[in-house]
């Protein structure tokens, strides 16, 4: 009777092991998602945020078992297209692109259809957005809102000059934050925008703007940035103009950017930025991918509704770091 | 026109047209066909460099010489290869256009507003080569009357021509093109593509005018020395006033097949082909310095950096990869000119000596 139970322990114990042992294993590259299928991944360009965004395309391609076949355009709409020709003709499974041009890529749409490859727009809106089995990006609009709604609490009654360093005028994402943040302000006649900065992405004419602001307006009160790519350039005038103070100290200008880059998380965490608003660019990343699969694998069919998921950003300030740190991408260990 | 048999043809040492068979040389025992292969390596010294690269391609990387990656770089050739005729033009008169690319923005954007308004490819075209052709001639004005620097005429150019295109784009790109251009755009032709056969057709017919016309004669010889044109009649300043006419209404024209391949006009399209068309001209080995170069030899810069790029895309390198291998190339490319052209000259004055010697009475004889 004891060896018996003594057996049926053993055997127990035995299958216990090979179930954790098994659970532990990472899964079969065969039994994933998106096994057997490449797509290839068209980015516009590359700076700090599409690093962000390369790095976790990788990991949620990793996850889902698809080989990623990585391009760049370097803000060149015609090599964007002839990148795009090379994967068509590579007979890949699927095309997840950032658009450098809008417009030009409503062709590489149609020629990537014709081949019968799906094909998903990410961040970047294209033109038409009927013509993409999906587009998927940050909601740049309520981005803006939010961060001007903040600054309005911050401020209260009090009279505050601003700095609006814009993004790509020409961008979808540029001239939208700026639309919502100015949406925002428009009812609070306190706040005045004492300077706006077309920057077109680059940080460099940040720098000139902030100084010119500062030297115009001694008494700054906020700047928002379209990016948290800005904000060396903002530090660098501020301090030149002994304006650089942590949050809450007298001499402090408010600042809110958009992204929530690791420079983002970090100048939130340490108080150096009042409210920053995270993109939720691995959600984007990896629906991205799930698309492909669904539509290559699963046959799903898109519909309208569907075709555009535009993603709230994630307002994080001192306050409540805490609890929203772990979904702003930039402040992932 | 028909090309001129005066005294213009002492130009036949500087530029890289057929050598003279008439000539006497010193005798040489070369290789059967090693005397064509040098000409050839003189002539267009890409074109070897092109064949090599291509079979070694062909056996390194899948798929090479599929039909539609044979496409992919005939499409992605075609606005270059117009462009890179009009560069070179202005390169051999001894100047440079750094407005081109610029040019090929603002030509696309009024070109598709013409469009816009009007539903017309053909008015669309008219547009884009007035708008190139306008730019050009203001380009020629600067540098032929107003005796500019061509660096100094066509950079400012360059940033005029981009900030117009922006303010009456607002930056955006503009699409919504008629559907036949778009249609056009796709078509082949033999299997070569349409936008890729109006592309050769440009280039063969400057090439022509270049090699065959009086007029290609005196643009070599004002690049070459343009006091020594100007004595034997020829108005420099007209020639180059036409000459910066002709790379404007140029790059008017790749401007549109520009449309016609992308489906959308955009202010910013230029930006990036400056580079390569210089690039491609100075790869192929036409002089910076001008008097010496030629379509032809552009042309094949152009494919060497095409096919070079596609590769590279296939075998997965990012484009500042491709930029270095083609930074690389550019420079290698220039040293060789460089080297095939002191190469020449030294032939040529041997080539000199030797006329003279079989001119001058012979010792033994004036001794006797």
């Amino acid at each position: 009777m004891l060896t018996q139970n003594r057996q049926k322990i053993s055997l127990a114990a035995l299958a216990a092991s090979l179930m954790a042992v098994a659970a532990a294993m990472p899964a079969r590259a065969d039994t994933l998602p998106g096994a057997g299928l490449s797509v290839c991944l068209s980015l516009d360009k590359m700076q700090a945020f599409r690093e962000g965004e390369l790095k976790l395309w990788r990991k949620a391609a990793a996850d889902l078992g698809v080989k990623l076949v990585e391009q760049v355009a370097g803000e060149d709409a015609q090599r964007q297209s002839s990148q795009i020709d090379t994967c068509i003709a590579q007979k890949v499974n699927g095309i997840v692109a950032i658009p450098w041009d809008n417009q030009a890529v409503l062709q590489d749409i149609e020629r990537a259809h014709a081949a019968g490859i799906p094909f998903v727009t990410v961040d970047q809106v294209p033109a038409d957005t009927s013509t993409v089995d999906t587009h998927i990006g940050g909601d740049p609009t309520s981005d803006g809102l939010h961060a001007g709604r903040r600054l309005v609490a911050l401020v209260g009654d009090k009279p505050t000059t601003v700095v609006d360093l814009q993004g790509a005028l020409s961008a979808v994402n540029g001239v939208e934050r700026d639309k919502g943040f100015k949406e925002a302000i428009k009812d609070h006649p306190n706040i005045k925008i004492v300077s706006e900065v077309p920057t077109e992405w680059h940080p460099e004419p940040v720098l000139g703007g902030m100084e010119n602001a500062l030297q115009a307006h001694s008494d700054l009160g906020a700047v928002y940035a379209a990016t948290d790519g800005f904000l060396p350039p903002i530090w660098s005038a501020l301090r030149k103009a002994n304006r650089y103070a942590q949050v809450g100290a007298p001499n402090h200008v408010i600042i809110l950017s958009i992204d929530g880059d690791p420079q983002g998380c970090a100048a939130v965490k340490d108080g150096w930025m009042d409210a920053g608003y995270a993109t939720p660019i691995g959600e984007m990343t990896r629906n991205s991918l799930q698309v492909i699969i669904d539509i290559v694998k699963d046959h799903k069919k898109i519909v309208d509704k569907d075709r555009v998921q535009l993603l709230a950003g994630l307002e994080y300030t001192k306050a409540n770091f805490s609890t929203t740190s772990d979904n702003v991408w930039g402040c992932a260990k | 026109m028909t090309k001129s048999t005066g005294p213009e043809h002492q130009l036949d040492d500087r530029r890289s047209g057929p050598v003279d068979s008439n000539r006497s040389r010193p005798a040489r025992p070369r290789a059967p066909g090693f005397g064509l292969l040098m000409n050839i390596v003189r002539d267009v010294p890409m074109l070897p460099i092109i064949v090599v690269v291509s079979i070694v391609l062909s056996f390194t990387i899948d798929g090479f010489l599929s039909v539609g990656n044979l496409q992919n770089i005939m499409r992605q050739l075609s606005v270059i290869l117009i462009a890179v005729t009009g560069q070179t033009l202005v390169l051999l008169i001894g100047g440079i256009d750094l407005s081109m690319g610029a040019t090929i923005g603002l030509a696309s954007v009024c070109g598709a507003f013409m469009m816009h308004s009007t539903d017309s490819s053909l008015l669309g075209l008219l547009a884009c080569l007035a708008t190139g052709s306008a730019i050009g001639a203001l380009n020629g004005f600067g540098v032929a009357r107003g005796g500019l620097q061509p660096f100094i005429m066509t950079f400012s150019m360059m940033l005029t021509v981009r900030a117009v295109a922006f303010l009456l784009t607002g930056g955006f790109s503009v699409g919504k093109l008629p559907k036949a251009l778009l249609q056009t755009g796709r078509m082949n032709i033999a299997g070569l593509p349409l936008v890729f056969v109006l592309g050769l057709a440009v280039a063969l017919f400057v090439g022509l005018v270049l090699s065959r016309t009086v007029f290609g004669e005196k643009i070599y010889l004002t690049g070459s020395n343009p006091r020594a044109a100007a004595f034997s009649g020829i108005d420099v300043q007209r020639l180059k006033f036409q000459v910066y006419l002709i790379a404007g209404a140029a790059a008017g024209a790749a401007a549109f097949v520009f449309m016609m391949r992308l489906g959308a006009a955009t202010p910013t399209a230029g930006d990036q082909l400056l580079l390569q068309i210089i690039g491609s001209v100075v790869l192929g080995g036409t002089s910076l310095t001008g008097g010496e170069g030629g379509i032809v030899r552009s042309c094949s810069g152009a494919v060497l950096v095409a096919i070079i790029i596609k590769s590279l895309e296939i075998l997965g390198a990012q484009f500042w990869d491709q930029m270095i291998v083609i930074g690389v190339l550019v420079a290698l490319g220039s040293a060789l000119g460089a080297w095939l052209s002191r190469l020449r000259t030294r032939e040529s004055k041997r080539d000199d000596a030797v006329e003279l010697l079989d001119h001058l009475p012979d010792a033994s004889s004036v001794r006797d």
